[in-house]
């Protein structure tokens, strides 16, 4: 019984107009974006060898002291994704943002694109007159006049109808992978194997949400049209307003200072300190006066030697010779030296801390917006579905995130072999300056891994999870509204 | 008879329940919209503000040679209604002595977020929401009518058929307008609520003006398709078909894959690729030329009998001061031979990528001409100073100040190196006569974003577009509804 | 025992309308019952409450002794349903909508003849089998709804207005169909306007007015009466009461 109408809705929807024009669209969309995206992929991948290459060369040419850490920049590999989503541009990559403008004003199309957009719209539209169409053409009546329950009814329709709309996105996918696969720049080994076939469950999750919705609408709707229309509008409130909205409202919900405040913040802490340094200084000087009389005033008329600042080497000199022969005026200098210290290094100590706390607190209310902005944007489920796929697929904030840390870690390798290199370059060279070559060839390379799928899928299961709740809701205010449906 | 059908086609709209769905529709998001944009235009503006105002504070009187003037970009206040590329433009133009002038952008706490959507300007509601419901109000006015049975009484009277097609187009374009028209006078008064902006601002309004007219055109165009639409189908399911279909393709699908296909057919480097070329080539110039300069003095060091290791930074014997003032003579055809040099190399790096990138740009605006959601993005981008043309207008003001710091700061040091390299650089540096560094201060960069008329002028294709594109729709329909079959 | 059973059976709608007041019939295996009354009498109603399309208020309907509100599935069982004006599924051939449906009866293993029986049966052409429902006229798609209803072959059947819109000649078939069915000892519950062919071929004949059913009439007794005088007669009388 199940299977009749299983077998029905399916059929029903395959001979319709719908099916040929989802086919049709989806399968040349794909292959397209497919084929655009895998030459661009190419590109990319060719620039990030070329970019490579050129610092290894500008390195094993040009490294001068002083511009070892400018020069060597981790380049990220275009993410193995790329044949399928386009990542979001990184920071290192906001410079270019003039290669080209159009591609901002109208962001291209892709996976997500098809998914997001093409296969939800495509699923309301098989899915909006399953109920209230039939009603009008009267099959309801004749459906129902049998011993069939409603419930087998209504499920054997989702089932039906979600299989029929999954053909042309599973058949456009297959062409898609058939042509990854044979592309031989693209090689993808088991772990990215993986993580399509959980993007494509993610997605299938994501495109039956889209049809109960539509059967959902049409058990509340008595004819296709107010369906369709509800359909619709639910439609741009869930994917063109919400998501967008919500950047937005959190950061009005949670306002953070904009870095321009938390640099004059810091400001005033420097300035506070230096003021406070100042002051201690004049006290000291006054405490040596006290205690050391004339030999003092002597020491302040070299301008105390350079002690306090930077000064005349002629000073330096003389306090430097003065200090060789008599020993008194040495110890008094130490002491001053000393002294001057200790009452310094306090204050700056204070100045660090006071200013770490001040971006570390901006960095996690920064952090608090972002989540919050996350969480408002899964009301809607294409957001959940966005952070789904980015993050599976490492084109998401995620992966650049991941990727700011591996550099971190590159840093802590690379650091201290360049600290020990410098080091050696100095005992062996004692002309060894800012402008001197260092030859770099044994540093260590940095190499671009990516984040293991359990990670990734950890972070990606809590939305995931809400696709499935929105999918077990829909599906029983479907349920429930059909049960009590007035079939006449 | 027109004003009848017309009369008719608004009542029936009116009554019909899109009518309200979309009205509300409009009424919430476009203001909120501009509510939105506004808020984050003042957070903009306030930026520029602070970061301009430390800038002058603290390096505002450093004047020195070799001083890297910062020249900051303000917001454009039109790019409340389209933000387009604005966020990833510089902030800043940055100068330096050697002639070249760089871009920089302020890492900013961005909500990352926004990079994933975000986007709730008047561009974004109007040419996705405003469009959608415009084909939504229109797609199955005839196809409907025919399955109603109504469209048979109609034509059995004796009326033309263009008129009937002539009035739902009029009649479903001013019944759309109403709710738009007072959606767009509250996003209005929202914006003038503002106190970092007047609607009564000489520029402001006319851009207003502007601006509405060509949604209007804009509006006008999408309803014309929408009953194209109606009229080259029979039935709603089919019609609903074609709206999905024209929706998807010339709302989203054009847009999106011509800048992929220019890229395809026209590929070019990254810009990476072109600064690390560049940088590249000034060093090994410069390397060429510091070899050429130290071969220099010692030529003249030895001419007058002193060895250049002996030399101090002030020349103290006549021996001496004879072979500075003949370095000092002969070195200025070597720094500006090497100046040029590298501007050359630069500039010329600079150029040719500039020219590809802006034949694949040219493509991809062309191919997307096809979707009048295209033309209308570039006109309202363009308005609003962030549009395709934005970044080389930067590069315009950049170099302009650069030119007038150069004027300023530049000109007035004469900087002369006698030796690169061990153990110190030797480099003495000079003021003109007339320059007092205590009273000069650095000039602040004056942005001049396109004018209105330059943006017009630019985008004559696209209105022209606008208006084709309503022709077209109509003449289509026009063609299909007379042999349309009625029964 | 009887086939269909209607035993006061009220109906009140929310918005306060009566649309059935205490009705009661009932109709035997072998016996064509037509219930004949003006629009809004409640004929449609009776129908769709046996069918389980809405609740009664009070009272019951049965199929077979199964009352139909309290155990839908198996009085459904017994029952066949024609409705006028039903459009079917336009993009499935005739053949299509007659396996579905009879699937959905729970017939299984139906072979070609069977569908060419039943074809003929109800007076279409065997190669209307392969043609798409969209393509039927509306006399036609009448016919297959009854073949739909024959190939399930309960002992009962509802027909709602079996015969508006058909041609003289198809409703002459039609009325030879019942025949068929009445030798075959169906209980039939035929809800109609024609007056014409009521009086052919019903054995009694019940005669609704705003919710109540104020006559019921054996063949004997219209056999050789105008049963429209008898009709627009009882009509009045229930006016005046």
């Amino acid at each position: 019984m199940l299977k009749t109408i299983i077998t029905s809705e399916f059929l029903n929807n395959i001979l319709n107009l719908r099916f040929i024009i989802g086919l049709v669209l989806c399968v040349i969309i794909t292959v397209a974006c497919i084929i655009i995206l895998s030459h661009d992929y190419r590109q990319e991948l060719a620039d990030y060898n070329l970019r490579v290459n050129l610092q290894d060369e500008f390195l094993s040419n040009y490294s001068h002291r002083g511009s070892l850490f400018l020069m060597i920049r981790p380049q990220k590999p275009p993410e193995r994704f790329r044949p399928l989503i386009i990542g979001i541009p990184g920071k290192e990559n906001s410079k270019s943002f003039d290669d080209n403008p159009l591609p901002i004003l109208f962001p291209p199309l892709d996976f997500l694109f098809i998914v997001t957009i093409i296969m939800s719209l495509l699923a309301i539209l098989f899915s909006y007159d399953a109920i209230a169409g039939e009603r009008q053409s009267g099959t309801l009546r004749l459906v129902i006049a049998n011993s069939i329950s409603r419930t087998k009814i209504l499920f054997g329709k989702f089932v039906g109808g979600a299989a029929s709309l999954l053909i042309p996105f599973i058949l456009a996918l297959l062409v898609g992978v058939l042509y990854i696969n044979l592309n031989p720049n693209i090689q993808w080994d088991g772990s990215a194997w993986a993580e399509l076939a959980l993007l494509t469950a993610a997605s299938i999750t994501f495109i039956t949400l889209f049809y109960l919705l539509g059967l959902m609408v049409s058990a509340f709707s008595r004819c296709s049209a107010t369906s369709i229309l509800n359909c619709l509008f639910l439609w741009i409130l869930l994917i063109l307003v919400i998501p967008n909205m919500c950047p937005y409202i959190s950061a009005q919900l949670n306002r953070i200072p904009s870095i321009k405040e938390i640099e004059r913040q810091e400001e005033e802490i420097t300035r506070a300190c230096i003021e406070l340094v100042g002051q201690r200084e004049k006290e000291l000087v006054k405490k040596f006066e006290s205690n050391y009389g004339k030999l003092f005033s002597e020491f302040e008329s070299m301008e105390f030697g350079g002690v306090l600042d930077d000064v005349e080497p002629k000073n330096r000199e003389a306090a430097q010779q003065r200090a060789a022969a008599d020993p008194e005026f040495k110890a008094m200098m130490n002491a001053f030296r000393d002294e001057l210290k200790q009452t310094k290094a306090p204050i700056w100590r204070i100045k660090a801390e006071q200013t770490n706390k001040l971006w570390e607190n901006i960095e996690t209310k920064a952090a608090a917006q972002t989540k919050l902005a996350k969480n408002l944007a899964c009301i809607s489920p294409f957001a959940n579905f966005v952070y789904v796929a980015r993050d599976l697929t490492g084109t998401g904030l995620g992966s650049l995130d991941y990727f700011e840390r591996t550099k971190v870690e590159y840093g802590k390798l690379y650091a201290p072999y360049v600290g020990k290199k410098v080091q050696d370059a100095e005992k062996n060279d004692p002309t060894f300056t800012w402008d001197s070559f260092l030859d770099l060839s044994d540093r260590p390379r940095f190499v671009f891994k990516e984040e293991a799928l359990k990670d990734k899928l950890g972070e990606v299961l809590p939305y995931w999870g809400i696709l499935v709740l929105f999918n077990v809701v829909f599906f029983v205010a479907a349920f429930a509204r059909f049960m009590r449906y007035d079939v006449r | 008879m027109l004003g009848t059908l017309v009369r008719k086609e608004i009542t029936e709209t009116i009554l019909d329940m899109r009518f309200w769905v979309v009205t509300v529709l409009f009424l919430i998001l476009i203001p909120l919209g501009m509510y939105v944009s506004r808020k984050d235009y003042e957070r903009r503006l306030a930026n520029y503000q602070q970061e301009h105002q430390m800038y002058r504070q603290h390096y505002g009187k450093d004047v020195g040679p070799d001083v890297e003037a910062q020249g900051f970009r303000p917001p454009s206040m039109l790019s409340i209604f389209a933000l387009g590329l604005d966020p990833f433009m510089p902030d800043k133009a940055i100068t330096s002595r050697s002639g070249l002038v760089r871009a920089a952008k302020e890492p900013g706490i961005n909500n990352p977020e926004s990079l994933l959507f975000g986007k709730a300007d008047y561009l974004f509601n109007v040419s996705f929401i405003v469009s959608l419901a415009a084909l939504i109000f229109t797609f199955n006015r005839i196809s409907g009518e025919r399955e109603r049975g109504t469209l048979r009484l109609m034509i059995s009277g004796s009326i033309r058929r263009g008129e009937i097609l002539l009035a739902k187009i009029v009649g479903n374009y001013i019944v759309l307008l109403v709710p738009f028209v007072i959606a767009f006078l509250a996003a209005l008064i929202i914006l003038n609520t503002s106190s970092a902006i007047s609607v009564w601002s000489s520029g402001l309004w006319f851009a207003l003006l502007v601006i509405i007219l060509i949604t209007l055109l804009f509006i006008l165009a999408m309803v014309s398709l929408g009953i194209c639409v109606s009229a080259l189908t029979h039935g709603s399911m089919a019609s609903i078909m074609m709206l999905f279909l024209v929706w998807i393709m010339g709302v989203l699908g054009i847009p999106k894959i011509s800048p992929m296909i220019a890229e395809a057919v026209y590929p070019i480097e990254s810009r990476n690729v072109v600064d690390l070329a560049a940088r590249i080539a000034r060093e090994d110039i410069e390397g060429e030329f510091n070899k050429k300069r130290e071969e220099l003095f010692e030529k003249c060091c030895t001419e007058f009998g002193t060895t250049w290791e002996d030399i101090a930074v002030e020349p103290r014997t006549d021996a001496e001061k004879q072979a500075y003032a003949k370095y000092d003579r002969e070195v200025l055809a070597l720094d500006s031979e090497c100046q040029k040099r590298v501007a050359n190399a630069i500039r010329k790096l600079e150029q040719d990528y500039r020219n590809r990138r802006n034949i694949q740009a040219s493509l991809a605006v062309n191919l997307s001409r096809i979707s009048p959601v295209s033309c209308y993005t570039y006109l309202i981008s363009g308005l609003a100073g962030t549009g395709p043309a934005e970044p080389d207008k930067f590069t315009e003001n950049a170099e302009r100040y650069q030119e007038q710091v150069k004027a300023a700061i530049y000109d007035n040091w004469v900087v002369k190196t006698y030796r690169m390299g061990e153990p110190r650089p030797n480099i003495r540096v000079r003021q003109t006569e007339g320059f007092d560094q205590s009273k000069a201060s650095v000039p602040d960069m004056r942005y001049e974003y396109t004018t209105i008329g330059e943006a017009l002028r630019a985008g004559w294709i696209d209105i022209l577009l606008l208006f084709v594109f309503n022709i077209l729709f109509f003449a289509v329909a026009f063609w299909r509804f007379n042999k349309y079959d009625v029964r | 025992m009887k086939m269909i059973e209607i035993e006061e059976l009220t109906k009140r709608y929310e918005d306060g309308v009566l649309a059935l007041d205490h009705v009661s019939y009932s109709v035997e295996p072998g016996e064509i019952f037509c219930l004949l009354g003006a629009n809004g009498a409640g004929k449609t109603t009776t129908i769709n409450i046996l069918l389980d399309f809405i609740p009664p208020t009070s009272g019951s309907a049965s199929i077979n002794g199964h009352d139909c509100n309290k155990f839908p599935l198996k009085a459904k069982r017994y029952v066949s349903y024609v409705s006028e004006n039903v459009q079917l599924y336009g993009m499935f051939t005739a053949r299509q909508n007659l396996a579905f449906f009879a699937e959905l009866a729970g017939k299984k293993g139906l072979k070609k003849k069977d569908y060419d029986n039943v074809m003929r049966t109800v007076g279409l052409p065997e190669k209307a089998l392969s043609m798409r429902l969209k393509h039927f006229s509306k006399g036609m798609r009448q016919k297959l709804g009854i073949a739909i209803a024959l190939l399930k072959d309960p002992p009962a059947i509802l027909m709602d207005e079996p015969t508006s819109g058909l041609d003289p000649t198809s409703a002459q078939e039609f009325l030879a169909q019942l025949q068929r069915l009445r030798e075959r000892g169906k209980a039939i519950l035929m809800t109609t306007h024609d007056i014409f062919r009521a009086k052919i071929i019903a054995d009694r004949v019940g005669i609704m007015k705003q919710g109540r059913l104020v006559a019921i009439r054996e063949r004997q007794d219209f056999k050789h009466a105008d049963l429209e005088d008898i009709y627009m007669h009882e009509m009045e009388a229930a006016e005046t009461v």
